[in-house]
């Protein structure tokens, strides 16, 4: 069982609709992934179920060869080859888990090594290597030399340590069985959570972005004159583009996702913290996830930045977090605006958002994803991008726009 | 093929293993205890470890299993099970271990180590046989223009000895130049999924802890599962529970289970949207909750106390009413 590659991944069928883990799976079919001799394991796709119970011997034989399939597949012993075999020690005075000869793929992407060659593990990273079957861990201690821990007496002894609740190791888990690299993210304790792991915004950073909103506003600034307070918005006189008038309708005031946060202007002065004390228990991003095709070249101590951040919410007992929640969730990650060349495919920039994390809502064991992105509804104008359509049939109107539009492609 | 053979019953009550006083989760590890209560009491719990023979996927999960508090508590209820805090037994067992004992688990452990190695010596060769045989069968049938089909059969069967058994051994022996070994194989280490073949059986407590439920989830599950419903976390589907009339790997689901206050109000929005996502998924949008006394005293007393609705559900499960919501579409 140490010998299969992390990388190699069982790909689910292509159904665009259907996740096979949504409905529970009929262990019959276990037999034939594991028996495929094909490279490229695809999982089965759903099986046929039942609406009711019609009292069949037909119906109850198969439920039964169900059940058996389950009960065979459950009981296969964890086993470890002598030749190859990677022992763990576990130290139940200190809780610490360490192997003395580590080798095999999964050093490339857990624990920590030290001088001495060893490689110490973190309670999730050694319990999801013994469940596996990677690790076989024994007690450290002198009395109980050479006796392996349990399944159970690892979970006993590894669930609760280090801050790791049920919840983290279950969306840990569930990420590394599919592939991804997943290491702890640096507020995993909530004593860390206030402090602040975002490197400082550069807010000239995005050459062809910035371009943009500075020469929106020098158009912008330049004409802009505040209505009289009694009104009308639109004073009467020459314009030159649909866009001005709009812009002078434009009063109700919008979140701009591009202005720096609480937290990033905090960041100059000594005291940092959040401005005013939480009224919600905060929640911070408890696990970093890679995905698993560029982990090739993935080097654990200097990783590059993740392709998700992802904070565990219990779905019993917590509520989905209220706006001070995410707001404060969304500043405590990396500034990340939609991709350069999106410009004008206005859905695809507000999925992706201008900070983005995945919450992990887990209920009992079954995990559900969401993402949430800071979508800056108001940065897309609606009206602009209908106009630079109608700039290009129409000429010369739209030309300032056309130009804009020009650079931000090529670049 | 039909199982033929059941599954032994475990010893009442069974231990189910709170983690540790921090983290009131209720696990299971023996295989024996799940299959039995999957088969003889409708509960299911949820999978959450890895399959050891397949860890890379989702679909398949394996030991240990997460129990719901719910299902804790109809067991302990029933007194069918008791909590066992996990830690603090290892703990006290472990100290308490005479060097004796722990010399006798090592000899037990490499027992089994060297009996897993011998199974897999004799499936090896079996294995080997087979291909053996099947690509001798092909070779002598085949004519020459056959030959190349048979050739591939071959690589087949030694492909297939790989995948069985790089999991294993990696130089695991081409079947033409196997030959059978009568020396005792080396004797392989063994994680056991259970500590207590190991150690004894956990004390039961004199007076049993009940696990901590939502008094009004808690009765509608209840009610439920005395009806014979099995039921699975609803998170898939946005409720609280899936409600299956059959264990779920036979049966799909029939409904979506929300519970309720009996006086509790919810928007009609809500309504609508569980109707529309139930039917959405040809499922039932249920809602149920304890039936509070038409008298003004009987309301009352359902807010005075929290817990009158689950120890009240004990004596009259009939008081649990459930209504089914389906979008009409007319």
């Amino acid at each position: 069982m140490a010998d299969i590659d992390e990388d190699s991944v069982i790909c689910a069928p292509d159904t665009a609709d259907a996740d096979p883990s949504d409905e529970p799976q009929d262990f019959r079919f276990l037999s034939t992934l594991s028996q495929s001799t094909n490279s490229q394991v695809s999982l089965p796709r759903r099986g046929e179920k039942d609406f009711e119970h019609h009292g069949t011997l037909s119906q109850i034989s198969t439920l039964a060869a169900s059940q058996q399939a389950m009960h065979n597949a459950l009981s296969v012993p964890r086993t470890h080859n002598p030749k190859s075999n990677i022992i763990g020690l576990y130290d139940c005075t200190d809780g610490s888990t360490v192997i003395e000869h580590p080798r095999g793929p999964m050093t490339k992407t857990i624990g920590k090594g030290d001088t001495q060659g060893r490689l110490n593990l973190l309670p999730e990273e050694a319990l999801y290597s013994i469940e596996r079957g990677t690790m076989d861990l024994r007690w450290r201690n002198e009395e109980l030399e050479g006796i392996p821990l349990s399944l159970q007496a690892a979970y006993a002894h590894l669930m609760g340590c280090q801050g790791l609740t049920l919840e983290r190791y279950t969306v840990y888990t569930s990420l590394k069985r599919i592939g991804y690299v997943v290491q702890r993210a640096p507020a995993w304790y909530e004593e860390d959570y206030d402090q602040d792991f975002v490197k400082p915004r550069q807010r000239e950073q995005d050459p062809p972005l910035g371009l943009f909103s500075r020469f929106y506003k020098s158009l912008f600034d330049g004409q802009r004159r505040d209505p009289p307070p009694q009104g009308p918005l639109v004073t009467p006189g020459l314009y030159r583009s649909y866009n001005d008038i709009y812009r002078f309708l434009n009063i109700i005031p919008s979140h701009d996702p591009t202005q720096p946060t609480d937290r990033e202007s905090l960041r100059s002065s000594a005291s940092m913290g959040h401005p005013t004390a939480p009224t919600h228990p905060r929640i911070r991003p408890a696990f970093y996830a890679w995905k698993p095709t560029n982990t090739s070249d993935f080097r654990k101590s200097a990783p590059p930045p993740p392709d998700f951040r992802i904070a565990v919410v219990n779905a019993r007992e917590e509520n989905f977090p209220v706006l001070e929640q995410l707001d404060d969730l969304l500043q405590s990650v990396p500034y990340n605006p939609p991709p350069t060349g999106s410009e004008g495919q206005t859905y695809r920039r507000l999925k992706h958002g201008w900070r983005n994390v995945i919450l992990g809502v887990v209920d009992q064991g079954v995990v559900s994803y969401m993402k949430i992105s800071d979508a800056g509804f108001g940065k897309e104008k609606v009206y602009e991008s209908r106009a630079s359509r109608g700039g290009k049939r129409g000429g010369g109107r739209g030309r300032g726009r056309g130009r804009g539009r020009g650079r931000g492609r090529g670049g | 093929m039909p199982a033929s053979h059941s599954n032994p019953a475990p010893d009442l009550p069974i231990p189910i293993f709170q983690v540790s006083s921090k983290v009131e989760r209720y696990l299971l590890y023996d295989i024996n205890t799940v299959t039995w209560l999957r088969q003889k009491h409708n509960i299911l719990g949820v999978l959450i470890g890895t399959l050891p023979q397949i860890p890379q996927q989702n679909v398949f999960l394996g030991l240990p299993l997460e129990l719901q508090p719910e299902e804790a508590r109809i067991l302990v209820e029933n007194g069918l099970g008791y909590i066992v805090n996990d830690l603090d037994w290892h703990t006290k067992e472990l100290r308490s271990k005479s060097t004796a004992q722990i010399e006798a688990i090592k000899a037990d452990l490499h027992k089994d180590g060297v009996e897993v190695a011998r199974q897999l010596e004799k499936s090896r060769q079996n294995q080997a046989r087979l291909a053996r045989r099947k690509f001798r069968s092909n070779s002598s049938s085949s004519s020459s223009s056959d030959s190349a089909i048979g050739h591939n059969i071959k690589t087949r069967a030694d492909e297939s000895e790989e995948t069985l058994f790089d999991n294993s051994s990696p130089q695991a022996s081409t079947p033409t130049t196997f030959a059978p070994s009568n020396s005792d194989p080396k004797a392989w280490t063994i994680t056991p999924a259970t500590s207590y073949p190991l150690l004894s059986n956990p004390p039961r407590p004199k007076s049993p802890s009940l696990p901590e439920v939502n008094p009004c989830s808690y009765a509608l599950f209840k009610h439920l599962h005395s009806q014979g419903y099995f039921i699975t976390p609803g998170i898939r589907f946005g409720c609280q529970f899936s409600v299956y009339p059959g264990d779920p790997l036979r049966f799909h689901s029939h409904f979506l289970a929300m519970s309720a206050d009996w006086d509790e109000e919810f928007g009609l929005l809500d309504l609508v949207g569980g109707g529309r996502l139930g039917t959405g998924v040809k499922k039932g949008w249920l809602i149920g909750g304890v039936e509070g006394k038409n008298t003004e005293q009987g309301a009352l007393e359902e807010i005075e106390s929290t817990g009158a609705a689950a120890t009240r559900s004990n004596n009259h499960e009939a008081r649990v009413r459930t209504f089914c919501i389906e979008w009409g579409g007319m």
